[in-house]
């Protein structure tokens, strides 16, 4: 199949929509965003003028005052040790409230915790896992059980390895290569893995824009990609200006990421892309700059349907119809850090 | 791990399997089955062998061993060091993630002292609810349980004013400890 643009032309179409639609969203909202951001530090006034392209002003204040005792506080159980009834029934012996996650049959939300769940002794031995709750539907929005047996899966931007290991619960039998550029990140993978009695998954130490490509290539490719952080904007570590320049380069190294994923995954393969961002930049626009690029890939319904709809329509930008099928987290909304997930398709033949 | 020591991962030689076998098959004969049937890998360094379970594709593996800075593979189970073969804490995790509990060999610990172990504590005679030491498996550290027969660490059997202790050799509290 023919791709009808080159990843180098492919950025510099992408660099002049974007400084175009950041203008007009300055021309816009401009005036609006400089009086919210005045008394927002943290807050860049080019940030708040892409939440009222985005949002609207009501909407973009909610978000602007969730913070994080209104995020759901979640664990994800690790079900090749245990089931999640048994977990809860651990936990609550010891004091804590949980109930089940309100999307996952897995995932726990700890309603109160008598001291941090990442020191309990289950923790400890493996039982669960500390993830946020929206970053735990990632994995099971790309369908691992409908893989083939003993899958190859690419796990692009590992971190700590909280996805590879989630993969490697899904699909015990799969063989999941994690790359990361920051040995630091592997070395926690190493100590997760063992923790949590995953042996299947690979660390490597590798700039995943040119990712290894054993044989055919990979039966599945998650691509949770670097972002700006929007998603943290509850929590005081999330609470950072971003300009319009920043999400610009993020987005150059999005397109470069997901090309790679794309040329790594064999035909039929999903690739998951997802980030902790909530900006039509880094989400649809992405997806739908190599949806138009690639003749080889579709956008398709992620398996898990919770969420609200990906964006169409934004501030001029080229989206592409299908990206509604992305599915959006906003803490104001949904109780979760800000997220998003597009479920990608490399067509057969 | 320092950079490029998985570079150096090899199979595991006939002697370091053997000893492997013989600790396995000290807690349990069905855990032998189960780990040796998994491709078991080899790194030295310093004198330290560690020896890694790995339940991926061999081929997958061995292609990027050749051309990658690998920096794990698997979870280590083992390490052999001047003193002897060692179990680590990813053989425990791993035992539990395939359902296998020792059946020889373990010290049940109730609480508080199950905690206190994750502490880096040793276990007062008053903590222990059964213990079944096997001086045939030698210097083999025990597997410490909590009541619900959870691994939380390896001890080894000691006395204290005639009263039994179970020192703690290496406890799952590491995983925090260690900062990584």
């Amino acid at each position: 199949m023919k791709n009808n643009k080159t990843i180098a032309k492919l950025l510099a179409e992408t660099k002049q929509e974007l400084r175009e639609a950041h203008r007009r969203a300055w021309s816009l909202y401009g005036a609006e965003a400089e009086k919210i951001a005045r008394t927002r530090p943290w807050l860049h006034p080019h940030q708040a003028a892409r939440y009222l392209a985005q949002l609207g002003l009501e909407e973009a204040k909610q978000l602007l005052e969730t913070t994080e005792e209104k995020i759901m506080k979640t664990v994800r159980t690790n079900t090749v040790k245990t089931t999640p009834e048994a977990l809860m029934e651990k936990l609550n012996r010891k004091g804590f409230k949980t109930r089940r996650h309100p999307y996952l049959s897995y995932g726990i939300q700890i309603l109160h915790a008598p001291y941090s769940p990442g020191a309990a002794k289950e923790y400890l031995q493996g039982l669960y896992t500390i993830q946020g709750p929206a970053s735990m539907l990632a994995v099971p929005s790309m369908k691992p059980g409908e893989l083939p047996p003993r899958p190859l899966i690419l796990d692009m931007c590992s971190g700590a390895g909280v996805k590879s290991t989630q993969l490697a619960q899904h699909r015990p039998d799969a063989t999941i290569i994690a790359l990361d550029i920051n040995p630091r990140k592997l070395a926690a993978l190493r100590n997760n893995a063992s923790r949590l009695g995953h042996d299947n998954i690979v660390a490597v130490l590798r700039d995943a824009r040119s990712p290894p490509i054993p044989g055919e290539g990979y039966d599945a490719v998650l691509l949770d990609a670097p972002c700006s952080g929007e998603g943290l904007l509850p929590f005081p570590k999330g609470r950072w200006p971003r300009s319009f320049n920043d999400i610009a380069s993020r987005v150059e190294l999005q397109l470069q990421l997901l090309w790679a994923g794309v040329e790594a995954a064999k035909p039929g393969a999903p690739i998951l892309y997802a980030t902790c961002s909530i900006s039509v930049e880094e989400n649809e626009y992405v997806v739908s700059k190599i949806l138009s690029a690639r003749s080889d890939v579709e956008l398709e319904e992620p398996g898990v349907r919770a969420g609200s709809e990906g964006y169409t329509e934004y501030l001029g930008l080229p989206l592409s119809p299908r990206a509604r099928l992305c599915r959006r987290f906003y803490p104001h909304r949904h109780r979760t850090e800000g997220f998003t997930i597009c479920l990608l398709r490399k067509k057969q033949g | 791990m320092p950079a490029k020591e998985e570079a150096r991962l090899a199979p595991c030689s006939r002697a370091v399997l053997s000893e492997l076998t013989g600790l396995l098959n000290c807690y349990s004969p069905e855990m032998r089955k189960a780990i040796l049937s998994r491709r078991l890998l080899c790194s030295e360094r310093r004198g330290k062998a560690t020896m890694y379970s790995f339940s991926g594709d061999a081929r997958t593996v061995d292609q990027l061993l050749r051309t990658e800075d690998i920096r794990a593979v698997g979870v280590a189970i083992a390490v052999k060091t001047s003193r002897g073969l060692a179990p680590t804490l990813g053989l425990l995790s791993l035992a539990t993630s395939l359902h296998i509990s020792p059946l020889n060999h373990y010290v049940v610990v109730r609480e508080p002292g199950a905690t206190l172990f994750l502490y880096g504590r040793d276990v007062f005679e008053e903590s222990v609810e059964e213990l079944r030491a096997d001086p045939s498996c030698g210097t083999a550290p025990l597997i410490v349980l909590d009541e619900e027969r959870l691994p939380l660490g390896l001890g080894a059997v000691a006395r204290r004013r005639s009263q039994l202790l179970i020192r703690n050799v290496l406890d799952a509290g590491w995983y925090l400890r260690s900062g990584v």
